[in-house]
């Protein structure tokens, strides 16, 4: 095809926008936006094409062979403005006061189209603003109607919230049934914000910066779970002004309410010095003194007896660097094996059992997700702890129909799209699991090497054994394993809800891993996969470093006389369970970037650096290696775990000690950004004990 | 040459612009060199008289306003569009937003610091219906946008009408 005299080649399905685009012929947009369906709204890429009788927009015309385009006429310049006029007069567009103005794609057609003023009369509608929503304004004048919001909201978070009462040029914005939008189902992801390409949909809490904020943004990896969202921030005297997804790890365009609002602002005040808690009070003391404090106390009889006196609880939150440091203090300056993360999610099942790259392997990424046509969850409560995933899921079962099998659900969520909501006992949803894989082998969906006596037993359980042992009737079970069976796709969630410890894993998970492998080695397809959700962004690389001994809730403090917990400023994984236990502990160091209420159980207290702060390696949950920058500077006073812990080392073991605080990057040394943890094991032993499970209980 | 002539005039507007025009700093020299201002704001002059260039600053929000516009429009020979109230309406442009009375009992009622207590009927101009662009009223022959413009923005356009020299493509600005 030809566009303006050049001719180029282009694939079937493109649009004339994406050819023009792709050749870098400069053609205006306004309600364009990569990734989302075109709807030819705005009028504003217009083009001429030979044959046909008036301009048509480029945004939804396919490309065709021989096709002679023309993207700038005086003819389409003039319909250009007197649309971008239309526009501005049809409500009521004040820059000067407008947050977006500098960034407006509006402003930026004006510019583009000289618009210097408008020929057309103004229509001044009274419009409202819709300020309900705690995070998000809604200024209707200053809405263009492009459905971007609209679109982002249905097709990219699959909430559709968002949509248009009325029509023309009465058109409104609604929330739901036209409630305000903080009363709505908004999920508070803040994508519409992103795609506003006008201040319609704003940000309130930046809102009065953002002509001032740097057009440079930072790009780092959001902590705040185990999807690990690239974010980009835009920083201003050591204050994050609006996060915006990056696009990864999965290049999807989507945050959740936690990665965009969640993260900037916490209320909680800095921890500023080094202290000390004599009596009830805190009084600072330089470092020094604390380091002897530390070696002193670790160097106590009962302890230099039995090094496993002391424990360690890391936040997941923390870069990979950070973790190992701790970890590697434990290990090999204190031998003592008892370090945790403090995340229940483990992802050592996955890891060991299942392996990581290859096609054979049936971990989900998160582009998996995308082609999903079942999701079967088991004790998820995904808006809350994986909005990401959430989103995923959202959009796969209201844009693909992908059915929907909700095990111990934990709350409402999506309850119209469930196929099959199955109400279990938290700590029996195991035994679900192994009673579908049971009804999967007997309808020769799935096959499953075990002992012959063990299959028998398991072949046996009548339908009533298998309700008496999950508690939930069995033909639910059964039309949960047929919604299973009949998936080309289906992907197993589980997310931190999962029945209780288990071995080296959770129950929950030996049960969905078996399920998945059992019906792989039938089909022989590598369709069917699983994604355990690790809460903490670094859950999977904590796990890399081999604490195979232990999970939080392993951790006992009746045994321990020294506990280190490392949280940065972690707020939301801790539980109020472990700041009683920690009380039984005679001596605490905390190493905080915000006063947190775990010091309340402490005796010294270390401050360290916020999120915003750090630096370093982080591990998803598809095992994905990503380095995070940081956005600014540590505050003053701050100090690095890394070296709290050498000085440490150095004033208990004494100078010539020498360790690696690094060695627990081992697994990761050699990986680049986006780079993949190798494969750990081609095996995927099935776990026997979960079958055991369900038979015993006949 | 004779030197040119420039009237400026404030209308509804915050006096922005005309704040931008005294921030073209020592240009205006050069300005004085080429023109006289003989109507501005900061000029107490009766009646605009003849000029050569009008500058408006401001939107029409009142019969006062509409009436100096019209009286510009008449004496001046070419007229400018000063900032974004003169040529988009803005900020003033959200009194549209309601009733006159609703406007004026806000102002003159409702307001903490008003002890009167009641509306002017006289003395004070009328409100006309709705705010409005200048050129929804008279021919206006340029735009300057802006809010205010910038002094550089002000001066390619002014240097240009009184040279005669074609301006440089115009960097516009609405904010």
């Amino acid at each position: 095809m030809t566009i303006n005299g050049k001719a180029v080649s282009a694939f079937e399905g493109q649009t004339v926008l994406e050819v023009c685009r792709q050749n870098d012929i400069f053609v205006p947009t306004l309600c364009h936006l990569d990734g989302l369906t075109d709807i030819g709204a705005c009028r504003l890429c217009i083009v001429e094409i030979e044959g046909q009788r008036r301009p048509v927009p480029a945004c939804t015309t396919p490309a065709e062979d021989g096709q002679v385009v023309l993207t700038s006429t005086p003819a389409l310049e003039d319909l250009r403005r007197q649309t971008v006029e239309l526009i501005f007069g049809e409500r009521n567009h004040i820059c000067p006061f407008c947050p977006r103005s500098g960034n407006c794609e509006l402003q930026n057609a004006g510019y583009e189209c000289n618009v210097d003023h408008l020929r057309y009369n103004y229509l001044f509608p009274t419009l409202p603003v819709d300020n309900s929503h705690p995070r998000i304004a809604l200024d209707h004048n200053r809405c263009v109607l492009c459905a971007r919001c609209i679109r982002a909201c249905d097709e990219w978070i699959g909430a559709h919230v968002l949509d248009f009462d009325n029509r023309g040029s009465k058109s409104l914005l609604v929330a739901d049934n036209g409630i305000p939008l903080g009363q709505s189902s908004c999920v508070s992801c803040g994508t519409c914000v992103s795609v506003c390409p006008t201040g319609a949909l704003f940000e309130k809490r930046s809102a009065h910066w953002q002509g001032r904020l740097p057009k440079e943004l930072t790009e780092t990896i959001c902590p705040g779970c185990g999807v690990g969202c690239r974010i980009n921030a835009s920083v201003r005297h050591r204050q994050i002004g609006e996060m915006s997804p990056a696009g990864g790890p999965s290049g999807n365009k989507v945050l959740c309410a936690r990665g965009r609002f969640g993260l900037v602002n916490p209320t909680a005040p800095r921890v500023t010095a080094v202290k000390v808690k004599r009596g009830n009070q805190w009084v600072e003391r330089p470092l020094k003194d604390v380091l002897a404090e530390c070696a002193r106390r670790l160097s106590s009889a009962p302890i230099q007896a039995s090094p496993e006196r002391v424990i360690a609880l890391i936040s997941p939150r923390l870069p990979l660097e950070t973790i190992s440091a701790c970890q590697g203090f434990m290990t090999q300056v204190v031998n003592s094996p008892r370090w945790s993360i403090v995340d229940r999610t483990d992802a050592t099942g996955i890891k060991r059992n299942l392996g990581m790259n290859g096609k054979a392997v049936p971990l989900a990424g998160l582009r998996e997700l995308d082609e999903a046509d079942m999701f079967l969850l088991v004790g998820c409560n995904l808006e809350r702890t994986h909005g990401v995933i959430a989103s995923y899921v959202r959009r796969g079962v209201l844009h693909r129909r992908a059915k929907l099998v909700k095990l111990n659900p934990k709350h409402a969520w999506l309850t119209e799209w469930t196929d099959l909501p199955i109400l279990v006992d938290r700590n029996r949803d195991d035994k679900v699991l192994t009673a579908m894989l049971k009804y999967l082998i007997e309808d020769g969906k799935a096959r499953l090497d075990m002992p012959e006596e063990l299959a028998q037993r398991l072949s046996k359980m009548t339908d009533d054994d298998v309700t008496a042992a999950t508690g939930v009737p069995a033909a639910q079970i059964r039309e949960a394993a047929r919604l299973y069976g009949q998936a080309q796709k289906p992907i197993v969630l589980c997310g931190t809800g999962v029945a209780g410890i288990y071995g080296q894993s959770t129950r929950g998970i030996a049960a969905a891993m078996n399920l998945v492998k059992a019906a792989r080695q039938k089909t022989s397809a590598g369709r069917w996969r699983l994604m355990e959700l690790a809460a903490g962004a670094n859950t999977y690389g904590a796990r890399l470093m081999g604490d195979s001994e232990l999970n939080i809730d392993h951790l006992d403090p009746h045994s321990a006389d020294v506990a280190f917990v490392v949280i940065g400023d972690d707020d939301w994984a801790w539980g109020r369970e472990w700041i009683e236990k920690l009380r039984t502990i005679s001596f605490v160091v905390v190493l905080t970037a915000r006063n947190h209420e775990v010091l309340e159980s402490a005796h010294v207290v270390i401050p360290t650096a916020s999120w915003a702060e750090r630096q370093g390696t982080y591990v998803n949950l598809e095992g994905r290696v990503q380095k995070g920058c940081r956005l600014m500077e540590p505050a003053p006073g701050c100090i690095d775990e890394v070296a709290f812990f050498e000085q440490l080392a150095r004033a208990w073991r004494g100078p010539e000690f020498t360790w690696s605080p690094t060695a627990g990057l081992e697994p990761v040394r050699q990986l680049a950004d986006g780079h993949m943890v190798p494969c750990q094991s081609r095996e995927e032993p099935i776990d026997l004990a979960a079958i055991e499970a369900l038979v015993a209980e006949v | 040459m004779a030197k040119k002539r420039i009237a400026t005039v404030w209308l509804c507007g915050c006096s922005g612009c005309h704040m931008s025009f005294l921030d073209l700093d020592e240009k205006l020299i050069d300005l004085a060199a080429l023109a006289d201002i003989v109507a501005s704001p900061v000029a107490d002059v009766k009646e605009i008289p003849e000029c050569d260039i009008g500058l408006v600053e401001g939107a029409i929000a009142n019969e006062e306003n509409l009436h100096v516009l019209q009286e510009l429009r008449a004496k001046a020979k070419v007229l400018v569009s000063l900032g974004d109230c003169a040529g988009f309406g803005c900020i003033p442009m959200l009194r549209n937003q309601f009733k006159n009375e609703e406007v004026l009992d806000r102002a003159y009622v409702l307001a903490e610091s008003n002890a009167l207590g009641s509306v002017p009927d006289q003395e004070v101009p009328a409100l006309l219906p709705k705010v409005r662009p200048i050129h929804e009223y008279v021919e206006v022959d340029a735009w300057i946008p802006g809010c205010p413009p910038s002094p550089e923005a002000i001066w390619q356009a002014v240097s240009a009408l009184l040279t005669g020299k074609p301006a440089e493509e115009p960097v516009l600005s609405y904010d």
